[in-house]
This record gives structure tokens, C-alpha cells and sequence, in this order.
């Protein structure tokens, strides 16, 4: 099967890694890699452990492919683990210090700038940019004072534009149950950004 | 009569059933305070939507491969026999003993035979060959007799005539045909034993 010239399905991928393919692995790595690193970063907001959190999820996922039960979906297990380790190490940690601007493992003011989740450049405009920048940090930082399950849903949803259905598959609950986290995590975000008037 | 705040959020999302959101649109068009809900959703979920993907470091997916095995995993044959396999250190040791137990007799008594002063390896070994000439003799005798009373040994004459009659080339494609065959066979049995098949499902 040439992956190059064939838009391979995620088991297609599947069943060639479980061959032995590292450029199975690879494919499936660029197309996961960031959903689910962004997911991990946005859930414990440290870059750092983010990356150790994303590597880990990857590396249980691959070397358990047998596990895969095909009925499901790929993307629906890869964000299930990743979600399962990031919410086990929220709750490791002491409950009211995570942080919002950067990693609470840093201490001087450049750890905290290096650490703090920021949003980058997209169109060329700076005005418009520093805007979007600015309305894009409120979100995250409001998105980071959400209850871990309910960022979990809320980000699957929004960022991810997954369906409840595969939520409550990730999550491991109800699909009522993802409706109430979502529904409330959306009035929170909206009281959090009450002040910010954002106009469509 | 207001819209409830969850109807009006489903109506923002495009997940209301056709009926209901005909009906819900109707109200909005005409209700400001209802508007203005929805057009709060509407602004939530577009800056929601906006929010970047992150990438991983550079060395991301390289750190990934080191850890993963890449070998690849048995297959459907090796699998089965597998279920065979003792699991634990005890299954180990009752799989030994079913083995050697009953081969402890059998060496016992070797063991016995080599201690008598008459019996040397060397007069066993004309024995044991003595036994089996003998055997192979008797057998063939039984052979031939049961060849030659059912008519079978005509039909054996005949078909070493006609593979005499046979030119060498024909015999030599034929031995090249089996010189490809007969690795070619090999090859499949071995990656039968290797490649898991596409269509089984492992599920758990
Ligand atoms: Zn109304």
C-alpha cells in the first residue's frame, strides 16, 4: 500500500503498523499529533508536561494496538487515553494551583513567560492581531478555570468539532452526561467573557 | 413566552429537529431578548472555533518512535499455538514434568541395560540393527505379497516404464517448477505464522 498516493483510513494505518510499518506509525502520528498534544496542553497548561502527557499517550496507544477494538473510533481511543493521563495528573496536583499563565513549576518571571499559553500571529494585519491575541488569551484563560471534565468536553467540542456522541465515548459517560458538562461549561465561559463583548 | 436557555443554545448549535427549529427560529425573529441569547452563542462558538491547534516540539514524533515496538506482531498461527503456551512459571514446570515423566522409565531403563556386563553400546547397537533388518525384511516380504496378489505391482512396473519414457528435458522443467514451488510454499507457511490477517478482529 503506498501511503503517499492512497488517502489511508486510520485502520487501514492501523493494521499496517500492527505489520511492523514505522511509516504507518508516522502517518498516523502527523495526523494526532497536534489534536491531542493541544487537548493535553490546554487540560495541565504546561508546555512541558504537555509534551510528556501527548508522548505518553502515543507510545501506550502504539504498543497497544492489539487493544484497538475496531468498532470504535481511532481518534475516540487516542483522546481517551490522552484525557484519562491529563486528568489523573490535574487531580495529582494540589487543587487550586493551576495555573493560568504559565507552568506553576516556574519560578522567575521568564519560566512563567516561557510556560504561559499564547496565541500566535495568523493573519498579517497587527491591529486586528493584537485584538484577536488578546481575545484569544481571555478564552484560554477562562477555558483553564473550567472544571477538568468540563474543558475536556468543551474543548472535544469545540476545538476538536467532535460529536456528543464520540465525547461521551471519549469521556467514558452518559451522553446526558456530556450535554450537562458542556451546557455548563458554556454558561461559565460566557460569564468569564461577559465583560469582553464579543461581537461575530 | 421565552425560549428556554438550553433550546436557544441547540438552536445556535444547528441541533434541533426540523419541527423544533422552525418553530424556535419564528420566536427569535421576533423576540430581541431571544436574539440576543443566540447571537451570544453564535459569538461564543466562533471564538471557540478560532482557538489554534498547539505543536509538539520538533523532536516529538522521533521521541514517539524510539518507544514504540516495531516488530510485528504474530500472526494468526502463532497465536493459536500461543494459547498453548503455558502462562505462568507453574504452567512451565507441569508442561517439563508432562515431558519428562514419562521419559524417566525409558532412561531408567536404558540406564539399567548399560550397567549389565554383557550389554555394551556397541552390542545393543547390533542388536537394535539386527531388529530393525529384520523388520524392514519381514515388511517387505508382506509388501511385495500384497503387491503382487491385488495386481498392484503391474501398475508400479508400468508407471516406472512410462517415467523412463519420459524425455530429460520434461523431467528437467519439472524439477525446476518443484525447485520454485517447494521454497515458494515455505515462504507462505512462514508468513502466514508471521503477518496477522487484515480482516480478523482482535477486539478485547
Ligand atoms: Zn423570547
Amino acid at each position: 500500500m503506498n501511503l503517499a498516493l492512497i488517502p489511508a483510513t486510520d485502520h487501514d494505518l492501523i493494521a499496517l503498523a500492527r505489520t511492523g510499518s514505522e511509516k504507518a506509525y508516522r502517518e498516523l502520528l502527523d495526523r494526532y499529533q497536534r489534536p491531542v498534544f493541544s487537548l493535553v496542553y490546554r487540560m495541565v497548561r504546561d508546555r512541558e508536561l504537555a509534551e510528556d502527557l501527548a508522548q505518553e499517550t502515543f507510545v501506550k496507544v502504539f504498543n497497544h494496538l492489539d487493544r484497538f477494538n475496531p468498532k470504535y473510533k481511532f481518534s475516540s481511543w487516542i483522546f481517551k487515553i490522552a484525557s484519562n493521563l491529563a486528568i489523573d495528573r490535574l487531580r495529582k496536583r494540589e487543587p487550586d494551583t493551576v495555573s493560568l499563565d504559565g507552568s506553576r513549576h516556574a519560578s522567575t518571571p521568564d519560566e512563567v513567560e516561557a510556560t504561559r499559553i499564547t496565541v500566535e500571529s495568523k493573519d498579517e494585519n497587527p491591529e486586528e492581531f493584537l485584538e484577536a491575541k488578546e481575545l484569544g488569551e481571555e478564552i484560554e484563560r477562562a477555558i483553564g478555570l473550567l472544571r477538568p471534565e468540563y474543558r475536556t468536553a468543551i474543548l472535544l467540542r469545540h476545538v476538536e468539532g467532535r460529536a456528543y456522541e464520540e465525547i461521551a465515548e471519549v469521556m467514558g459517560v452518559p451522553l446526558g452526561t456530556v450535554k450537562t458538562f458542556i451546557h455548563r461549561a458554556r454558561a461559565e465561559l460566557r460569564e468569564t467573557l461577559a465583560h469582553l463583548r464579543i461581537e461575530t | 413566552m421565552h425560549l428556554s436557555d438550553w433550546t436557544l443554545e441547540q438552536l445556535a448549535e444547528g441541533l434541533l429537529p426540523q419541527a423544533e427549529h422552525r418553530d424556535a427560529s419564528l420566536h427569535v425573529e421576533s423576540c430581541a431578548r431571544c436574539a440576543s441569547v443566540v447571537d451570544g452563542y453564535h459569538a461564543l462558538f466562533a471564538a471557540l472555533a478560532e482557538m489554534p491547534r498547539f505543536a509538539p516540539s520538533p523532536g516529538f514524533s522521533d521521541a514517539v518512535i524510539a518507544r514504540t515496538r516495531l516488530t510485528p506482531e504474530p500472526g494468526p498461527v502463532a497465536l493459536w499455538l500461543r494459547q498453548f503456551m503455558p502462562k505462568t512459571r507453574r504452567g512451565w514446570a507441569m508442561l517439563a514434568a508432562a515431558v519428562v515423566a514419562p521419559a524417566l522409565p525409558i532412561l531408567g531403563a536404558i540406564a539399567w541395560l548399560l550397567t549389565h556386563p554383557l550389554l555394551t553400546p556397541v552390542s545393543l547397537w547390533q542388536w537394535a540393527t539386527a531388529q530393525g533388518t529384520a523388520a524392514w525384511a519381514s515388511t517387505s516380504v508382506v509388501a511385495v505379497r500384497w503387491a503382487a496378489n491385488t495386481g498392484v505391482a503391474g501398475v508400479l512396473l508400468g508407471a516406472y516404464d512410462a517415467a523412463r519414457a519420459v524425455p530429460p528435458e520434461a523431467l528437467t522443467v519439472l524439477a525446476t517448477l518443484l525447485a520454485i514451488a517447494i521454497p515458494l510454499s515455505v515462504w507462505a507457511i512462514v508468513r502466514l505464522v508471521r503477518t496477522p490477517m487484515k480482516n480478523v478482529t482482535y477486539a478485547n
